[in-house]
């Protein structure tokens, strides 16, 4: 169940013994009841009826009875036992704020904790309004206490019965260009300097060069799998470039090809089956604000995706301008 | 489609142990066990593709295509994310450290991975890809 509902109706739900992993204004969810919940902040989402702004509901989505849920909060050190709790048939959803301690440690730490990719874990990153003249911190909620928190992780594990199964998948829209190959000497979300045809050099410098559009990610090739790294700021005076992911070492990045039409993209390049089976075949699900916003999602609709707009997303470590979803099926029976 | 009986006696469908399995162990295939004797050569062991069927079939963690699937010798394009991805950070690893114990740590990682997720349509797919089969 993912739904954009009032916060006495999930009030109501949290009453009656449902894990929940919500999305909202803070101030929305900082009247919830305590319960087996956690939450992150943001006010836009995609729902059935299109994408939209909203500071007074709530996006839920339901993990199953509050038994079969367990909520740790993490803070930047501790992150990298996340994997090792993620139950042995299950999955784990860690929601972290911007720019928080737990999110730089995660975000460079990830693909080298214990037992990383072993289990399902996906999540996102919290925002807040970009309208809001207050800047308001973004925030999570560990439901269990009402705590908010602006430099830790909250993680729900879930354990699934024995008769279900779930995958985690992305929707990339982004495609390599044919354009130089870089690579980057330092792991970070900043760079100074970029390799390009062997050759490291100021990576601003190559950006006003080739008047790359820096609104487009750089691709990075994971064995036939393209995560990106959002381009944040280009600071010329400092001769650095802020990103929204970190890059790695090792990796090859491509700049993005331009995408048309941003609905039409995901739908296209969104496995058939997934988007046969709806919404109601998706445990989970969240879309990057950056794709919100330039592919100028609200009024529309992305087919059977649905979930919170976000400021990062988690598909094992963090992604960028991507959809994540966790799809569920029934496993087959065991053999006698 | 069938799948690889652990020792315990569970399919590896999400509850078996990975890469548990021990020589001279009885193995489901197709409908009948058979017995796996110790000391023989694992390729001896070769995956069949019977017609009308698919069987996922993991070659032991001794067998020597496995390198080329952790180093990347051949080239593949995945569709599971978590190989994508596991893939992606044991390669860098045996650049940086390639040594035999840090090899054989890289294919058990990712061979528990493949039997943990065998129940997968998109598992299935890429073990094909790396084995053959397809």
């Amino acid at each position: 169940m993912h739904e954009l509902l009032s916060v006495e109706e999930v009030a109501r739900r949290i009453a009656a013994g449902k894990a929940l992993v919500l999305a909202g204004d803070e101030e929305a969810l900082a009247q919830l009841p305590r319960g087996t919940w956690i939450g992150g902040t943001t006010p836009y989402f995609m729902t059935e009826r299109g994408g939209l702004h909203s500071r007074d509901l709530v996006f839920a989505t339901e993990a199953g009875a509050a038994d079969q849920a367990r909520i740790v909060v993490h803070d930047g050190a501790s992150l990298s036992q996340l994997y090792t709790e993620i139950p042995d048939h299950g999955y784990g959803v860690v929601l972290m704020p911007l720019f928080s301690e737990a999110e730089l440690a995660f975000a460079v730490g990830a693909p080298s904790f214990d037992g990383f990719a072993s289990r399902p874990l996906v999540g996102w990153v919290a925002g807040t309004d970009l309208t809001d003249p207050r800047h308001p911190e973004p925030k999570v909620f560990d439901g269990t206490t009402g705590r908010a928190l602006t430099q830790e992780a909250v993680a729900m594990h879930v354990t699934l019965p024995a008769s279900a199964g779930v995958e985690i998948g992305i929707v990339n829209i982004f495609t390599p260009s044919d354009g130089d190959v870089l690579s980057f000497p330092e792991a970070g979300f900043s760079a100074r300097e970029v390799v390009v045809g062997g050759k490291r050099r100021s990576f601003v410098d190559y950006l006003a060069e080739t008047g790359l559009d820096v609104r487009r990610p750089l691709v990075g090739e994971y064995c036939g799998a393209g995560l990106n790294v959002g381009i944040r700021e280009v600071d010329a005076a400092g001769g650095v470039v802020q990103l929204w992911a970190p890059v790695f070492p090792g990796i090859s990045y491509r700049h993005a090809a331009p995408v048309g039409d941003y609905v039409s993209a995901f739908l296209a390049r969104a496995p058939r089956q997934v988007l046969a089976a709806g919404s109601a075949g998706l445990a989970f699900c969240c879309n990057c604000y950056s794709n919100y916003s330039h592919g100028e999602l609200e009024g529309k609709r992305t087919g059977p995706f649905v979930g919170p707009i976000v400021f990062g997303e988690i598909a094992y470590q963090l992604c960028n301008e991507t959809l994540v979803y966790l799809s569920r099926s029934e496993l087959p029976p065991q053999a006698p | 489609m069938s799948i690889r009986i652990g020792p315990e006696g569970r399919a590896a469908g999400g509850q078996a142990q990975p890469g548990s399995e021990a020589p001279g162990e009885m193995v489901r295939g197709e409908g009948r066990l058979v017995r796996r004797d110790p000391g023989k050569e694992d390729r001896a062991s070769e995956p069949c593709w019977p017609p009308g069927g698919a069987t996922l079939y993991l070659p032991a963690p001794t067998d020597s295509r496995w390198l080329a699937v952790v180093t990347r010798r051949e080239s593949r394009d995945y569709e599971f994310l978590a190989l994508n991805l596991l893939l992606t950070g044991v390669g860098l690893s045996l650049i940086r450290d390639p040594s035999t114990s840090n090899l054989e740590q890289a294919v058990q990682r990712v061979r528990a991975l493949l039997a943990r997720n065998g129940h997968s349509p998109t598992v299935q797919r890429d073990v094909a890809r790396m084995f053959g089969g397809e």
